[in-house]
């Protein structure tokens, strides 16, 4: 386990640009990608860029240790749940609009 | 109230102040008096038409006739005590309060009576004037079809006019007088498909309103300074007040007042609605537009005497208004051809005499001629009511003449009328005129006193021009009404007779002895400390002295009128001089100017028309465009700002959830930016 260990980085930075890396992949897919279960997607993908980061920060600052992970679970239940009502209401416009692209809803015009 | 009123009468009787008080069995007729004409009114006009239809004209005159009768009997039981001073009157006069009208806060307002010996002589002239009008329109109104609605105005007007002299607080006075002014349009506007009458009406209430507003606001004057509406108290506190208290100094409020007198009493500037007036039934000329109404604004003035009498200033100006008016009056009279016309231009001079007489101070003269030009004035529009019955409707005194031997009840009382008038001895006009010239000549207004002796020569002079043409020389009646001339029913002719009677005995009656007549002793209470205020204790009365003197030059002044009039106009069967009359106006361009302004009404109307209606009606277009584009400018454009605005921002939103995730994330990128640029500078 702690072989395991110090294979990894020692360096904080390295967490935080990878998991701002996938907070921006997240973002872009979420920007640019038409399809509803594909903005889901990034979606997740944000949110777990977040915990990353989370828990880079428990695992270099012990005073965090406890409460990151705590906060890390929480999130990932938070996204859980996100997802499910998201699906949710992702099923029930395509079931309206038989379509799953995103440009195709706009009835929050009027 | 009641304590006030009881220290009051406590000061002035012996008996105790509770027993004073006590109104008795005149509580009950005061309220009367006005509660059966609205009765009247209300019975008529609810009733009268279908009265009218089954039971004939009779059944509909029945109710407001009988009532009216009925109101003089009462009044009369009112008058006599109130003028003898007797109790409960007293010298000050009685109060009846029926309840509290206004109860809010501090503003308390009484609904109920005041009855003194000023109140008393006006009773006696709109009761007694009323009732033989009321007598009188049976006849006259007897080819009419809307008879009941005549006859239930004449109602409503009989309780207006009784509220407004009975009231006792300016309130109500204020209510009995915009009553009034409604009657009066009613009646003006009586034979309302005529398009002139109906634009007179307009015309008489719309000048009215110009007095009222002053009136109004002379009222809310007296009641900042004073915190009462009841007239006596507010009076009272007026004149005690030292001057640096009031709010609003005596002189404005004192203007205002008559500002509503001379509007309802149709003095110049306000008085071009008098003569326009005519377009009613000649009843409603005689009691409301010569006798009544008309006298609200003289009656006004003299129950406010005190306020005018601490208001040198204002009284200046009422006098000078007053004789402006009577001399003005009188000049265009002298060319006026509708006779009707005639007698509405010498009513406006007759009150612009009482106006005259209150500017002076002379109080009780005013009131004098009052009495005396209600009756003889009453008689003389009634008697030409008759003279326009006999000849068929016709107006035009140029085609009339010769009437006198056709119609001879009418005739006499007419003469007894214009001699009353003019002012020869012993008939009512010799004293009351009498009285207001000497009064004003005493008092140091020789300027009002010289002008009244000129509109006493042209009075008389035009009165004898208007019996001329009517009843005397030839006749130029149309010759298809000629064989149909008859003397009117005895519905017409009594009231006529009637108040002929007084016409020639209520001088006599009222202004003998001199120096101490019946009616200063009645009215003295009432305006001694104002005539004391203003004049000083008065001098004795001397015959052999000036007041001999003036009564002299008077009399002399009506005679020389009288002569000129009967030698140019004829009497009986002497004939006018009708080339004569039109060599002087035509003599030189000066007479030709005053004949063509006399008959012109020296332009008033056309004046009128220009300020207000030409120059008026640009100021009010221009106002209207003011309010059209800027005012409803600004608002509608702000309005349409904020629609456009909304518009155009409604476009970003499209309702795509990219859109706005993208606006989230470069609002992210700019915060963050923004904080990382501005506070986490990179160590």
């Amino acid at each position: 386990m702690l072989a395991f260990l110090n294979g990894i980085s020692q360096s904080l930075d390295a967490y935080l640009v990878l998991s701002g890396l996938l907070f921006a992949i997240g973002t872009f897919g979420f920007l640019a990608r038409r399809n509803a279960i594909s903005m889901l997607m990034s979606i997740e993908l944000m949110l777990n860029a977040v915990n990353l980061a989370i828990i880079s920060f428990g695992a270099f600052s012990t005073s965090l240790r406890e409460s990151a992970s705590v906060i890390a679970l929480i999130v990932i239940a938070a996204a859980a749940a996100e997802a499910t009502i998201g699906l949710a209401i992702v099923i029930a416009i395509f079931r309206n609009k038989k379509t799953p692209l995103v440009d195709e809803y706009d009835a929050m015009r009027d | 109230m009641h304590l006030l009123l009881g220290t009051l009468l406590a000061a002035t009787s012996t008996a105790a102040p509770t027993a004073a008080a006590d109104p008795g069995i005149y509580g009950t007729l005061i309220p009367l008096i006005p509660l059966l004409p609205i009765l009247g009114f209300a019975f008529t006009a609810l009733f009268g038409r279908r009265l009218q239809a089954r039971g004939g004209r009779w059944a509909a005159e029945l109710v407001p006739v009988g009532i009216v009768v009925a109101v003089w009997v009462i009044a009369m039981m009112v008058v006599v005590p109130a003028l003898q001073h007797a109790e409960p009157f007293g010298e000050h006069g009685l109060d009846v309060k029926l309840w509290t009208w206004i109860p809010a806060g501090n503003f308390t307002v009484d609904l109920g009576f005041h009855v003194d010996a000023l109140t008393a002589a006006l009773l006696i002239v709109v009761t007694t004037i009323g009732m033989l009008v009321h007598i009188y329109s049976i006849g006259y109104m007897a080819h009419d079809p809307g008879t009941w609605r005549f006859f239930a105005y004449l109602n409503l007007f009989m309780f207006s006019m009784l509220v407004l002299v009975l009231a006792n607080s300016w309130l109500l006075v204020f209510a009995g007088w915009e009553l009034v002014g409604l009657s009066s349009y009613s009646l003006i506007g009586f034979w309302y498909p005529k398009r002139s009458a109906a634009l007179a009406a307009k015309k008489a209430f719309i000048v009215n309103r110009v007095g009222d507003v002053g009136f109004a606001l002379g009222i809310m004057a007296i009641w900042v300074n004073t915190g009462t509406m009841n007239i006596q108290e507010s009076l009272r506190i007026l004149i005690e007040k030292p001057a640096a208290e009031l709010v609003i100094p005596l002189g404005i409020v004192a203007l205002l007042v008559f500002c509503g007198a001379a509007g309802k009493s149709a003095q110049f500037p306000l008085h071009v609605w008098l003569p326009d007036a005519m377009e009613g039934p000649t009843p409603v000329s005689a009691l409301i537009h010569a006798a009544t109404m008309v006298n609200a604004g003289v009656y006004l003035v003299a129950r406010a005497n005190p306020l005018f009498s601490h208001a040198q200033e204002t009284m200046v100006v009422v006098a000078a208004i007053g004789i402006f008016t009577a001399i003005l009056a009188a000049s265009i009279a002298f060319t006026q051809t509708d006779i009707k016309r005639v007698l509405a231009y010498s009513t406006l001079s007759q009150l612009g005499y009482m106006f005259a007489a209150l500017g002076v101070g002379a109080y009780i003269a005013a009131i004098f001629h009052l009495m005396a030009h209600g009756f003889f004035k009453g008689l003389l529009f009634l008697g030409s009511g008759s003279v326009i019955h006999a000849v068929d409707g016709e107006q035009n005194m140029n085609r009339m003449g010769g009437l006198w031997r056709k119609i001879p009840i009418t005739h006499w009382t007419m003469l007894i009328g214009t001699i009353a008038i003019a002012g020869i001895p012993p008939l009512a006009g010799f004293f009351s005129k009498d009285e207001i010239l000497s009064e004003a000549f005493k008092s140091g207004f020789a300027w009002v006193w010289a002008i009244g002796l000129v509109v006493a020569v042209m009075t008389a002079f035009y009165m004898w021009r208007l019996m001329g043409k009517t009843f005397y020389g030839e006749s130029h009646v149309d010759p298809h009404v000629e064989p149909k001339i008859h003397e009117s029913p005895w519905t017409m002719t009594l009231p006529l007779i009637l108040l002929a009677i007084p016409s020639v005995f209520i001088g006599l009656f009222l202004g003998l002895p001199f120096g101490d007549s019946r009616i200063s002793q009645w009215l003295d209470p009432i305006f001694r400390e104002s005539e004391e205020y203003l004049h000083g204790t008065p001098s004795e009365f001397q015959l052999f002295g000036i007041d001999g003197a003036l009564i002299l030059i008077s009399v002399a002044c009506a005679t020389l009128g009288l002569v000129i009039g009967i030698w140019l106009f004829g009497a009986f069967r002497a004939r006018g001089r009708q080339a004569t009359v039109d060599g002087i106006v035509a003599s030189s361009p000066a007479t030709r100017f005053l004949y063509r302004a006399s008959l012109n009404k020296w332009w008033f109307d056309e004046l009128n028309d220009l300020l207000f209606i030409r120059i008026g009606g640009r100021l009010a277009a221009f106002l209207w465009w003011f309010d059209r584009t800027i005012v409803d400018g600004a608002v509608n454009g702000i309005g349409r700002l904020t629609r456009d605005a909304g518009g155009g921002l409604r476009r970003i939103q499209t309702g795509r959830v990219q859109n706005y995730a993208l606006g989230i994330a470069i609002g992210l990128i700019v915060m963050v930016g923004s904080f990382l640029l501005i506070v986490g500078q990179p160590r």
